[in-house]
Parts: structure tokens; sequence; C-alpha cells
């Protein structure tokens, strides 16, 4: 379709365009500089963005809920032995599945009494060497950690420890519902007091080893009674195959993926991305009208020599390409400018805004305190991309102005 | 009053108008820029074309040229008859047909000498090896062998127009049009450089045919037509 | 000078409508995203306040780190008429207590909350989310979170048993019978919370005219701070007055980030169109070279050239503020009356995330500064950019300028 000549005079009408563009740098400096205020700008709004969507999904992840989740099916209405199911190990789901790891534990909730106050809580058994996948992972515990599943101590938040007015080596004592699921009151020892990075988990967890809590709950049918297996994998993305490869091993359990779990955080999560094509969007239009201004200027300051072509008998078809070209190329050198802008800002935040000074409210969107923005290679060639994109629709009003000239005006003197 | 001209030629004559009208609206007002005008022209004259502003020479060079339109009457140029053409075929017929040089020399300022001239080849589609060479022969035969790196901003008026002549004869057009070539240039370089038209005119049996107000280049040229009020006023041939 | 700077203006109609709409665009957006954040402000701190948290707080200094059973404030009647007497304010007391709450077998740790349910309700929406049953009625009623209703397996008609300690060390403990279920849609709550009349949880924790907090509410959210000063010296040196914005620092510093986002957008756009503006004087001054060379060829000084132009960057940002705000104020003004709905655009659990409670419309709401920032900063950055674009006119030569293309 395209002779090899038409493709020489492609190439140059594209050696003319750069010329162009390279002569009126000077004319066409701010415009440049708009291009890359915009294009800088939402890349780095954009980062800043995606790190906080970044973080809430850890933060969401890393809690105890994993990328997907199996329980017994009565577990929701009913969080207690009764609604147990069998150590499932081991797990696998085959080698284009790959699991980053997974743990077992008892999760239900109790009530914890120091001589001074009681709380609610929720006493989870975990085995500690299991727990790098979850929240676990970031304690800073003062004390002792839990020496493993068989371990019949506490490790309870600081917020909690507060609370309770208690303190490391003290006893307290938790109520909580057996196997049997009769009420019984046990006294425990505080291994360690962990400081978390969001409130809502001190105050809320306590962990003590699975083994110990299976013993302390008394028999049921289960011989290694757990009451959910949360599951990180490698890929986020593979959470839908392996939620159906699960629920198809395990039919007997409720198998739920992160995004079920916490619907919140997976809207919020959406909602980032339509907050990005917002930004995007407006931030576009409004460079729209300044570059639209320029490349008409460019086009009509130029009504002679493109008049010229045309006396010589250049169709209109090649100066429209011409046209288009010189618009793009614009855009792209901006564009460019911006993205390096963007990268530069992105780089020179380093390791990120602290936010403390908005701890609650960031809690409560489910981020931690520092924000670190988050670059990613297809955020850069998407909204570069969609950038000349934009270029290209910018062109479309120069280009019709174009049409307008007459070969006569190269006669114009 | 051309019956001589014709009858004394034996090829078909390279342009040829017959009671050519060009009709302007000037807000309401009809303007006649051209009000039947008459003109043939054969292979190999170096014609001028000569009136007052307004006398409607350069509406007829344009409409010779392709460039304008007209409104009654015939323009047929190298045996295409120029009425039934839309703009591509136009755009067509002057990339093929005819070569143009600007009182403004309109060179893209972007380009080198070279590239200006090698430009009008690309639009035709000749090969890359082969347009270099004739860009580099057109360059040289008008004595701008060694300027043909430089871009148009560091010639001179008078080399800069050369190159206009350079990118206007380089696809052998069978006519080449010239408004006002030399209004911008001083006497000396504008006698060199009608020096140069005149010996591309029987080298090539290239036809010329330039709008001027010059006295200067009326003598260079072998025919001198006067326009007036939009007609042929007077022809040198036809009073011979 | 006006008719000269328009006519120049119109000479390029086109490129005077592309920089003005570009302006105006800016302003648009600008004022109604301010607009916007200020209505949505209010309306965030308004559903976060009315829903169980109040206005503001009296409670006892230490009660608010250690919320102990002992720390009360005392004399309760007497203060609370004592406060009533203040036009526009309405105060209500409560009592908490944490206690384990148990139904047969089953035992959790929760959070009896004692209120005046009649005044409550009036003033409160964490009662319009009732979703089975009622309000206690009676002294021995109480109302639980849904969580804990499915936790213990508890509908409405059973016998809850709260257990606790009372004040001075004693046992507490109470029988209420469950007459209604409440949603809050805060996990938090609907785990822990139950609800009683304040005179039932008063008496089973041994409390006597006491209440842990009065919580106040304010007829006009605007004269908070003034009531706040009316209050403070009435209250002894043991208690304190905390504000919403103490009691939720959520919700102020949410606002403030939204605030801080809002402000890289808006100079984000306002800077980069005023780029935009530059360069269009930038092609202005390239094109008129010649004109402005005529002018000093004339005797025109290159302050006055420098002057004409200004004048026509003021009339071209004046035509684009008033496209912009011509654009946005009936627009503002017209959502302020209707509002917008939250439900069509998604993000219910996102609100509920943010504890809006009863939020569903937003109302934008104009005010001088969220119509007057953008016109003001597109307007000066107008005249900068003429600025720095024709002091070149300065070193023009009328020769050469009068040469030029």
């Amino acid at each position: 379709m395209f002779s090899s000549s038409f493709i020489s005079t492609l190439a140059m009408l594209f050696n003319f365009s750069l010329r162009n563009i390279v002569r009126y740098r000077r004319r066409n400096f701010f415009l440049f500089a708009a291009i890359a205020v915009a294009v800088g700008g939402t890349t780095l709004s954009n980062a800043l963005i995606r790190g906080w969507q970044v973080d809430m999904l850890e933060t969401a992840v890393s809690g105890l809920t994993g990328h997907i989740k199996l329980q017994a099916p009565g577990f929701a209405d009913d969080p207690s032995l009764q609604n147990a199911f069998s150590s499932l190990t081991p797990i696998s789901l085959g080698d284009n599945v790959p699991i980053l790891g997974f743990a077992q534990r008892i999760n239900i909730p109790a009530v914890i009494s120091s001589e001074r106050e009681t709380r609610g809580v929720a006493l989870v058994g975990v085995d500690p060497a299991n727990e790098g996948i979850s929240l676990y992972r970031d304690f800073v515990i003062e004390g002792e950690d839990l020496g493993g599943p068989e371990d019949g101590r506490l490790l309870i938040g600081r917020a909690l420890a507060e609370t309770l007015q208690t303190r490391v080596g003290r006893r307290v004592v938790v109520i909580m519902e057996g196997a049997d699921g009769k009420s019984r009151e046990r006294g425990y020892r505080i291994a360690g007091v962990f400081d978390a990075p969001m409130k809502i988990s001190e105050e809320l967890l306590v962990f003590t080893g699975l083994e110990a809590m299976q013993a302390a709950l008394g028999n049921t049918q289960l011989r290694t009674p757990i009451t959910e297996l949360s599951l990180v994998l490698q890929a986020e993305e593979d959470r839908g195959v392996a939620q159906r490869e699960l629920a198809a091993q395990h039919p007997q359990l409720v198998v739920k993926d992160w995004r079920e779990m916490q619907p919140q955080v997976a809207e919020i999560v959406d909602l980032v991305d339509a907050t990005m094509a917002i930004w995007f969007f407006l931030i576009m239009s409004a460079l729209t009208f300044g570059l639209v201004n320029t490349l008409i200027a460019t086009v009509m300051q130029r009504t002679r020599e493109l008049g010229m072509l045309r006396a010589l008998g250049m169709n209109q078809r090649l100066l429209l390409i011409q046209v288009v070209m010189e618009c793009v190329g614009i855009m792209v050198v901006g564009v460019i400018a911006g993205l390096l802008l963007g990268i530069a800002m992105v780089f020179g935040l380093g390791d990120g805004i602290d936010l403390s000074a908005f701890s609650e409210s960031v809690e409560a969107f489910g981020m931690s305190t520092v924000l670190k923005p988050v670059l990613t290679l297809e955020d850069l060639l998407l909204f570069g991309g969609l950038s000349v994109l934009v270029g290209v629709f910018a062109s479309y009003f120069p280009a019709r102005r174009a049409l307008k000239i007459s070969p006569l005006m190269a006669m114009s003197r | 009053m051309t019956d001589s001209e014709q009858n004394s030629s034996t090829t078909a004559p390279v342009v040829a108008c017959q009671g050519v009208q060009r009709i302007y609206q000037q807000d309401t007002v009809p303007v006649y820029a051209l009000r039947g005008a008459d003109l043939t022209i054969n292979a190999g004259e170096f014609v001028s074309l000569a009136g007052p502003s307004g006398s409607g020479k350069s509406t007829l060079l344009n409409v010779i040229g392709g460039l304008d339109g007209f409104d009654a009457g015939s323009v047929v140029v190298g045996g295409v008859d120029l009425g039934g053409l839309n703009a591509a075929e136009l755009a067509e017929m002057r990339l093929r047909n005819v070569g143009f040089v600007f009182q403004a020399y309109n060179l893209i300022p972007v380009l080198t000498a070279r590239e200006n001239v090698e430009f009008i080849l690309q639009l035709q589609g000749t090969p890359n090896q082969e347009r270099r060479e004739r860009a580099d022969a057109a360059l040289q035969r008008l004595g701008l062998g060694d300027l043909g790196d430089r871009r148009p901003g560091e010639l001179s008026g008078g080399q800069q127009q050369r190159v206009a002549i350079a990118r206007a004869i380089v696809t052998e057009p069978v006519l080449l049009l010239a408004d006002e070539p030399t209004a911008n240039l001083d006497s000396k370089t504008t006698e060199e450089l009608l020096g140069l038209l005149r010996d591309l005119n029987p080298q090539q049996g290239m036809t010329i045919v330039t709008a001027t107000h010059d006295p200067i280049v009326m003598g260079y040229t072998s025919r001198q037509v006067a326009m007036l009020d939009g007609e042929i006023h007077q022809d040198s041939a036809s009073a011979d | 000078m006006i008719r000269l700077a328009w006519r120049n203006l119109q000479r390029n109609a086109a490129r005077t409508w592309l920089t003005a709409g570009g302006i105006g665009f800016s302003v648009l957006l600008v004022s109604f995203a301010m607009s916007l954040q200020s209505g949505s402000y209010e309306i965030m701190i308004d559903a976060a306040t009315r829903y169980f948290t109040g206005h503001a707080q009296i409670s006892e200094k230490s009660y608010i780190d250690q919320p102990r059973l002992d720390r009360t404030l005392q004399n309760v009647q007497a203060l609370q008429t004592e406060l009533s007497a203040i036009e526009g304010l309405t105060v209500f007391p409560r009592v908490q207590a944490f206690a384990v709450v148990s139904m047969e077998e089953k035992s959790l740790g929760g959070m009896v909350v004692g209120v005046d349910f009649d005044a409550e309700r009036q003033h409160l929406d964490i009662y319009d989310n009732v979703i089975e049953g009622d309000v206690p009625r009676q002294a021995d009623q109480a109302m639980i979170g849904v969580s804990m209703a499915r936790n213990l397996g508890a509908a409405v008609g059973d016998e809850l048993v709260v257990l606790g300690s009372g004040k001075q060390g004693a046992v507490a403990a109470a029988i209420f019978v469950i007459s209604g279920i409440v949603e809050t849609g805060q996990t938090a709550l609907d785990r822990t919370l139950v609800f009683a009349p304040i005179g039932g949880v008063a008496e089973a924790f041994y409390l006597h005219d006491e209440a842990h907090m009065l919580l106040l509410m304010v007829d006009d959210l605007s004269q908070l701070n003034a009531i706040a000063a009316q209050i403070e010296p009435l209250l002894s040196e043991r208690l304190t007055l905390q504000t919403w914005q103490q009691l939720m620092p959520l919700i102020e510093q949410s606002i403030e980030m939204d605030k801080a986002g809002g402000y890289l957008f808006f100079s984000l756009l306002l800077i980069l169109v005023t780029f935009a503006v530059v360069n269009t004087f930038v092609m202005v001054l390239y094109e008129r070279t010649r004109e402005f060379g005529l002018f000093m060829a004339l005797g025109m000084r290159p302050w006055q050239v420098i002057g004409q132009v200004q004048f026509e960057a003021l009339l071209l940002s004046s035509l684009g503020v008033a496209l912009g705000l011509g654009l946005s104020y009936p627009l503002i003004s017209y959502l302020t009356s209707v509002g917008i709905p939250l439900d069509q655009m998604g993000g219910e659990e996102a609100i509920q995330q943010m504890q809006m409670g009863a939020m569903d419309r937003i109302y934008p709401k104009a005010t001088l500064t969220s119509l007057a920032t953008a016109p003001l900063v597109m307007m000066i950055g107008t005249q900068l950019a003429a600025l720095v674009s024709t002091v070149r006119v300065r070193g023009i030569n009328p020769v050469t300028a009068l040469r030029a293309e």
C-alpha cells in the first residue's frame, strides 16, 4: 500500500517537521514548559496516588487477610471452634501459580481482663514461623516473641497493654469459647508487647501459639483444628486462578479473595484508577487550549511557506501529514521533558512524604504514615502515549487551518 | 492576434489562453481582474508580462500556473486543459509541468539549499540517488555548486533567488513562471540573474513567463506583452 | 485605549478565544472544585458529628486517655440544666462501661453505653440505622450492634447478661432484653456496642448523678467556638471540653489531606495555563515586532508599548475570568440547591469507611475564597505573562523591526 517513495517522502516530511520544531524552539519555549508541567505534574501525582494504592493494597493484604482466605462456611455467623476445619498442609497450586506463603490460624473473639480493665479482642493462635506473610513480620516487640506454635504465652499490642495497664511478664485472664461451645477462662502470661504500624491492630489483636491454643480450647473431632488459612501469592493477579483452584480442591470451605473480604479497600483501589484518569483528563483539557492556540499560530505564521509548498504541487494530504507530524512532534518533545521532570520530582521525594501529621486519617484510609511514590513503566508509557494522542487530537485544528491555505498565498508579498 | 505565432510554430503551444475571465467578488461588487485575455506562448519563448498594478498580469500568471481558477474562457498548459481539473489534479499539474519563482524567494527556511531543491523531486517520487545528482546538477548550473549545504538565511538575496530557480528547473518543467523575480534585488544582481534565465532559455528550450514592472527585465526577454485593465494591451510578437 | 486593545484582541479572534477559553476553563474547574470541596467538608463534618460523637463533649480530663469507669462528671443534672440555658445548645449525658456481654454459653467483650434515647434520637443519626426491632423503651431493654448479635447468635427478644466491674471494684451485673439491632456500618462499633437507657446502666454500675460525658450539639456549627468559650468558665478544673476537631482528628486530617491534594492539582493547572498564556504573548510579540517597531518609529516609548500590551492582557484575562465564572457560578448555585447525589457515584463503602454515616448528597458551597482564588491567580499570571514577553520591546530597534517578517 505504501510505496517506498511514499515512505521516503514521509521521512522527508519528518525531517522537515523536526527542523521546524527546533527552529521555533524559543517561540514555543513556554508551550513546552506548559506541556512539561502538565505531564510532569501528572506523573508525580500519579506516582503518589499509585503509591497510595500499592500501600493500601499491601496493608490490606498483609493484615491477617492475605490474598486469599479459606474459612468454614458457618464461621462468618458463628466465629468459634464449632466452625473449624482440619489443617490443610501441604498446599499446592501447581507451578503456574507460585505461592509466597500461607499461614493457618485459629482466630476467634475473646475477652481479655487485667486486674483493672476488660476488653474484647481477637485471639489468634499462630505459628510465628509462618507469619512472614502477615503484619506480624512488621511488629516491633518489647519482651519476647512467641517461641513457636507450642508457646502458651501471649503477645499483645502496645495500645491494649496501656488500656489494660499491664506489661510484659504480668498475667491476664482470657475468656473464650471452648471446642465444646462452653466459655472457659484461662490465665496467660504476657511474653511480649508489640508496636504495629496501625493502632487498630494494637488494640484488637492478641496472639498466642497455635498448638497451645488448640490444647487450651479442648478436643474437637478434628486432629489439628484451625479456623482460617490465609495465603499470599507471588503475583496478586493470580488470585482469580488460585481462588478457583482452591475452591475446587476444598469444596467444603469458603474461599474468598481480599477484594471480597475488604470491599472498602477494593473499592478505594478501584477509585484510584478513576481518579488518575479524571485528573489526567482535566489537566490535558486545560493544556489543549494552549496547545491548539500555538499550533494554529505555527500554521498561520507560515501561511506563505505552506502556500508555496502547495504552489509547488504538494498535495493537501501531504500538507496535512506535515502539520500533524509537527504538532505531534511538539507534543512529544514536551511530553519527554515532562516525563523527565516527573521522574526527577519522584526521585527528589526519595523516601516518600512523611504523613505522620495525618496519622489518624492515613490509618483510616489503610495507609502507612510514609507515602512512597510508585513509578511504573506502564503508567509512564500509558500517560506519555495518551498525551501524544492529545497532540494528535489538537492537531486537528491547525490542520483544518492548513487546508484553507491556497497556493495563491505564496504570492503575497 | 496570435495567429501568426501558432502558424509559425511546428509544435503545439506551451500555453494557450482564450477569452480568460477572472472575476473577484469584493464585498458584493464584482471586480474584473481578467476580462477576456488571449495569449499563446510557444516553446522556447522568454515572455515578459508588464503593466501597471491591477492590470491583471499577476492574475494571468497565476491562472496559467494553475494557482488560481478562472471564470470563463479556456487555458491549456502543456497540452492539459486546466478548466476541468480539481484541486488535486491542479497540484499534480503544477508538480509535473510548471516551475515557479517568486518575488520573495519562498525557500523553506529550515532546509538547506540542496534540500530545498531536492524537496520537489521528493514530491515527484524521484529515487534518492537520482534526486541528489539532479539537485547538485541544477545548483551547479546556477553557479551554486559549493553553497548546497547552506540554509536560506545564510545566503544573499541573489543567491536565494538562484536556489529558487534551481528548484524551479530541477524537475524540467515545460513552463517556468516567475512573478517579479527581481523586485527584491539590486540592479547588478538582477542583471546576473536575468543572464542566467536567458541562458537557460535556449539551452533547454525552457519556456519562461515573467510578470514584471522592471524595464531591465523586459530588455532581456524575447517577447514583451503589456496588459491593461485585464486585457492584453500590446504584444511585441504581434507588433513585429 | 480600550478600543485599541479590543481591536488588537479581535485581530486574531481564534487566538483570543482560545486563550480566554483556557483561562476560563481553569477558572471554571478550580472555582467549581474549590466550592465542591468547601461544601463537602461542611457536610463531612456535619455527617460525622451528627452520627454518634456530637459537636463537642465534656468529660473528666483523665478520662480522655484512660476511659476508666470511675473518672466521671459529678452532679450531672445540675450541670446539664446550667448548660441547657445557653441559647442554641443541646446537652445530653452518657455513661459508658466495658463489660463482658454473654448470652447462654457465649461471651464477648463489649462497651455498654447508657444514653437518653428520647433526646439523642432527635439529634443523632446512628439511631436511623436500627435494622431490626426498635430503640429501648424500658430500663431493662438494650440495643446491640449487628456483628455482636451475629457473634452471640442473638436476636430481638433474647436476654443478655452484662458483667463488669462497677465503681470501687464491685461486681456490676445487669440483664437486658434485646429490643433492637443496629448496623452502624463500622465494624468496630457493630462488634462491641450495647446501647441501654442511661438510668439502668448507671444503676448497674453504681453511678449516682454521674456521667462519663456530656454530649453537646449546637444549632449552628459556626457558633461552636463561641458557645465553647461561654461554657469553659462554667467547668471545674477537672473537666475539659473537646470539640469535634479533637474528638475526630480523622475528619480534620482528611480535610487537610484532601486540601493538600487539591492544592497540588490547582497549582499544577494554574501554572500550566499561565505558561500557555505566556506562550501566547510570546507569539503575539513575534508577530507584532514590525508593528511595535512602527509605533516606536512614530515616537512611542517602550513603556507605552508595554502598557498597551498590559492593557490587552487585562482585557483578555477579564474575558477568560468572566467566561469561567459565568459558567461555574450558575452551576454551583444550581448544585447548591439540588445537591449531588453520592450513591450514583459509587464509593458507598468508601464513605462508610470514612465514618460518613448518613451522607448521601453533597452540596457545593460558593465562598469568596473558592470563587476568587483562580480568577486572581489567572489575572496576575496573565499580566506577568504579558510583561515577561514584552520587556523585550525595549531592545527593539525600529529600523530592524520594520524589516522583520
